[in-house]
């Protein structure tokens, strides 16, 4: 049987060893953390929810993979409510993001004051009004007693909602005396402490008789731990082999690959590669001004902007998809600025960076790539995932002839 | 002498007398200009019981003097060619210290001198240059120049580098120069002025016969508002954009012509050395490294500039010259995290054929009266270190013009913060915040703080940190906006510092545009396209000098910002 190696462990790491194991390859995957994975917060896009074109479903193997996940839910018309003051779309999301558009028509969907960095009720209340009215809903913010020990003003949301998993009953009473404080509500808005390995979304909201749920929030959030519960549950079950570590060298060797680690020393070797890295928000490709370390005058080698994050050989990155990065005419790299910041039709080179890969998700012999490694591509979760499909396709196709 | 041939095309003095009866108009002054010449008028005019008006087209200090190197320096650089602009620097840098000691932190310098012939033979002439300068060093509490062998140098700052002869050390003095001008005008505001921030003056109307300066006509930029204000006098201190403003009045743009000389700097994300450090580039100019607040700042570049003033952007181009001629020096700075660039326009004294760096740094006060508009002035020229000193000169034109009698105080009387000295720690205990946020929060604002604290124990949402980077609380940004004139975030990164650390704003923008947004009653939708503009204008200044940390932050931020705002401004029909 032949063996892919896939490196990386996020949507598209994951889904390429779901897809694969089902197109019956032998997988290990060799990953060191979620990446941007873990910005999506639960929220689940194929184009990205705030530019312009026309909607998209996934392919049937990237539904049965969300299915199979166990953590995205399916639903149509999903509006979700962002700290920044949106309510916005969704293909699917985390159960335990609240749905704002499953409201009963005038329902009262109250946010309780929690002292903590980055929850602010009363703000978030009054960006929320607006959005919330075209719906037909209200918002309103309400004193609320969910921190039970003085730490919990500053640990991390997920480390709070692994706290709020272990002791829901007292959660349970304290968001029942917020509720009862007042008129009664549809709904209550929470940050994403609502559980890691499980939902206190459901058991919650029957108790309260009202849909209690989260906001999406990015950097920090729950997302991360979330996920790579998810993702583990998963591969665990398929008894897809994972192996968590820093690839330090990828090494071809014959017809196939060498990933290794130096401490300790580690090595997977496997007929197939296929990188699911991420991007530059994730570490997978970095960009790299020739000029940071350079001598006197000069860089010290001529080397475009871009590279791996782990460094592989004959790698062709690109900054904008359309094209190679070369050398260029400048030794001092590419001029980023020209494209610094996203507009509504064109995302900016730092979204879009990553491995040169036109035409097909191959790049090389017996090399694939997925997800935001390679160049032009993604930045949703459900992009990563049908581009994960599509490499997994062409592995199979080549491993098994 | 030296200015003779400057003074046929701008004379000092007016041809005829001009003596406008005060209270018969709307106010005595019009100043155009929220720069550090601009309300330091303003202040001082009012000091002196002048009615006065400013207008400040987008916000204070939003060109030259909050993108200066941040120094009240002592004009080292002018001290062979203009002596009296050293004097004067020291002397007013001595003044400031007096009126805003909150504002002032000491910048030793360091300068190496590299191990060439001809570094060798000028080493007793730099000695000798820096002898006379510790002349003018007592007026500033500045202490004298050092000689240092390279030894001495390396153990001071280790991460000096080069074959070196020696150098030596000399002392200068740090400024906000945002603080400065918020400072002063807060000032002349408390005292009785209008101060009117993104309100652009379109038009100054002039009498047809006597050409006699009668009022301004002004637009706010924000709401479209428009008035008219009848006044006598009208001060230009556009800096950069004075010709521009001359225009205003029907006069020819050249009656009041700069040179106008970009000028950048680079942003480094801690203090990466305990000196500044003197160095050279490719081109022989003199730039330095300096730890600036708590940050290191490399500056600067000195170029003709033509572009839009409204937009001032470094290139990539100027960061690498800089960081080129720094790094023969100092190299850590190759592989420091540059987390922003300051881009801003000199208002120099025009002169054609000097090269920028040669262009004499002396301001003249222009009497519009030589050119058929009395009661019209412009301030050309100057430094952020002599501002109060020019502002003096043109106010004692103004109280000859007026018949005031009255003396200037500018350089006695406190400004704004300096009023008392603050027990930091005592203020760290009973708010019970961030010993940090408590030594930030009192830089910025001296005894101001004690409102903004008072107001954190009434309301202890206040105490909440906004901005984790500089750090910033919430009281300080409401502060900002209800009485300090910021108008959006950029008004509140100007004042605070809020955002430009090296997060790029990625923890701050999204909460602290709600909290200006409640505060200045923009709508939702408004909050978040002001939340991407500022985001966005912020990454344009961090572009130019990506290296890999910032680039994978601010890929980051995209990605956040994607996730909780989405696109902040409309496609393209």
């Amino acid at each position: 049987m032949s063996h892919l190696l896939i490196l990386g462990a996020g949507a598209a790491g994951t889904a390429a060893a779901y897809h694969a194991h089902a197109r019956g390859l032998r997988v290990t995957v060799v990953h060191a953390a979620p990446g941007s994975t873990a910005l999506s917060s639960g929220a689940f896009d194929i184009r990205p929810w705030d530019s312009p074109g026309p909607a998209r479903a996934l392919s049937e193997s990237g539904q049965a993979f969300l299915e199979r996940l166990g953590y995205w839910r399916s639903a149509t018309n999903l509006r979700l409510a962002t700290l920044g003051g949106r309510l916005r779309p969704a293909y699917a999301c985390d159960p335990r993001l609240l749905n704002w558009s499953a409201m009963p028509q005038g329902a009262l969907i109250v946010v309780p004051r929690v002292n903590r960095p980055n929850w602010d009720a009363d703000l978030l209340c009054r960006a929320l009004a607006e959005p919330a009215a075209a719906l037909g809903l209200r918002v309103e913010a309400r004193d609320a007693n969910l921190l039970l020990k003085s730490d919990e003003v500053s640990i991390t949301d997920s480390e709070l909602a692994a706290r709020w998993e272990a002791n829901p009953d007292w959660v349970g009473a304290q968001l029942h005396a917020c509720l009862s404080s007042g008129a009664s509500a549809g709904g209550l808005l929470l940050g994403p402490w609502l559980g890691l390995q499980r939902s206190l979304a459901p058991e919650l909201s029957a108790g309260l008789g009202c849909s209690v749920g989260e906001v999406v929030c990015t950097i920090g959030s729950s997302a991360g731990p979330r996920f790579e519960a998810a993702r583990d549950q998963l591969l665990g079950s398929l008894g897809i082999a994972t192996d968590v570590g820093w690839v330090d060298a990828v090494v071809r060797e014959g017809n196939g690959w060498v990933l290794r680690t130096e401490s300790p020393h580690r090595e997977w070797r496997g007929d197939g590669l296929l990188l699911a890295c991420g991007g530059i928000a994730s570490g997978g490709v970095v960009f790299h001004r020739p000029d940071t370390n350079a001598g006197e005058d000069l860089p010290p080698t001529l080397e475009p902007s871009l590279r791996m994050g782990i460094a592989i050989e004959g790698m062709t990155m690109s900054l904008d998809g359309d094209r190679p990065l070369d050398l260029g005419g400048s030794i001092h790299g590419a001029d980023i600025e020209r494209h610094a910041w996203p507009q509504p039709y064109a995302p900016a080179l730092l979204q879009t960076a990553g491995v040169w890969a036109p035409n097909s998700p191959s790049c090389g012999e017996h090399l694939w790539v997925a997800g935001d490694a390679r160049a032009g591509r993604a930045r949703t979760t459900g992009e990563a995932v049908e581009s994960a499909i599509a490499a997994v396709e062409l592995a199979a196709r080549a491993l098994t002839q | 002498m030296r200015h003779e041939w400057y003074k046929r095309f701008m004379p000092g003095t007016p041809r005829s007398p001009f003596s406008p009866q005060r209270g018969s108009q709307d106010v005595d002054v019009v100043v155009i200009g929220g720069g550090v010449n601009g309300v330091g008028v303003a202040r001082d005019a009012t000091l002196r019981g002048l009615k006065v008006a400013l207008f400040e087209r987008n916000d204070l200090a939003f060109g030259a003097s909050g993108n200066s190197s941040g120094m009240i320096h002592g004009g080292v650089r002018y001290l062979s060619s203009d002596p009296e602009v050293t004097e004067a620097s020291c002397r007013d840098s001595g003044h400031i210290q007096q009126i805003a000691p909150h504002l002032l932190f000491r910048i030793p310098f360091l300068m190496p001198l590299e191990n060439t012939p001809r570094q060798k033979a000028l080493f007793p002439l730099v000695d000798a240059f820096f002898t006379a300068y510790d002349d003018y060093q007592p007026l500033k509490r500045g202490k004298p120049h050092t000689r240092l062998t390279p030894e001495e140098l390396r153990a001071l700052e280790p991460g000096i580098s080069g074959d070196l002869i020696g150098g030596i050390s000399f002392d200068e003095w740090g400024i906000d120069g945002a603080r400065l001008c918020v400072a002063n005008a807060i000032d002349a505001k408390e005292r009785g002025a209008t101060i009117r921030v993104g309100t652009t003056v379109d038009r100054i109307e002039r009498d047809t016969h006597s050409g006699q300066v009668a009022a301004v006509r002004y637009t706010d930029r924000r709401t479209g508002e428009r008035g008219r204000l009848t006044t006598s006098v009208v001060v230009n201190a556009t800096g950069a954009w004075s010709p521009l403003t001359t225009s205003m009045s029907g006069l020819p743009p050249e009656r009041s012509r700069v040179r106008p000389g970009k000028g950048i700097h680079l942003v480094y994300d801690r203090r990466l050395s305990n000196y500044a450090i003197a160095g050279k580039t490719i081109d022989g100019r003199a730039i330095f490294i300096e730890p600036w607040q708590n940050m290191s700042v490399v500056g600067t570049t000195d170029d003709d500039y033509y572009g839009d003033l409204d937009n001032v952007r470094a290139t990539s181009e100027e960061v690498r010259y800089l960081e080129q001629g720094i790094a023969r020096v100092f190299p850590a700075v190759r592989s420091a995290r540059l987390i922003g660039t300051w881009a801003g326009v000199r208002p120099t004294l025009y002169a054609f054929g000097p090269n920028e760096d040669a262009l004499s740094r002396d301001h003249r006060v222009v009497d519009h009266a030589n050119h058929g508009a009395p009661g019209m002035y412009s301030m050309i020229g100057g430094k952020l270190a002599s501002y109060r000193l020019f502002s003096e000169e043109m106010v004692d034109v103004l109280s000859g013009v007026f018949k005031l009698g009255t003396r200037c105080q500018s350089h006695q009387l406190k400004l704004p913060g300096a009023e008392a000295d603050v027990n930091e720690s005592a203020l760290r205990e009973s708010l019970g915040i961030d010993a940090m946020a408590v030594r930030r929060l009192t830089y910025r604002h001296g005894a101001r703080s004690l409102p903004i604290a008072d107001a954190m124990q009434s309301d202890p949402r206040g105490k909440r940190i906004v901005c984790p980077c500089e750090p910033v609380t919430e009281a300080e940004i409401r502060h900002s906006v209800r009485h300090e004139l910021a108008q959006d975030l950029h008004g509140v990164a100007r004042r605070t510092r809020l955002g430009l650390g090296p997060c790029g704003g990625m923890r701050c923008a999204i909460r602290a545009g709600q909290i200006v947004g409640e505060e200045l009653g923009w709508s939702p939708k408004q909050t978040i396209q002001e939340t991407g503009s500022f985001l966005e204008k912020l990454a344009q200044t961090r572009a130019v000098g990506l290296g890999p940390a910032q680039a994978h932050q601010d890929a980051l931020l995209m990605a956040h910002v994607q996730s909780q705002l989405g696109h902040t401004k409309e496609p393209p029909a």
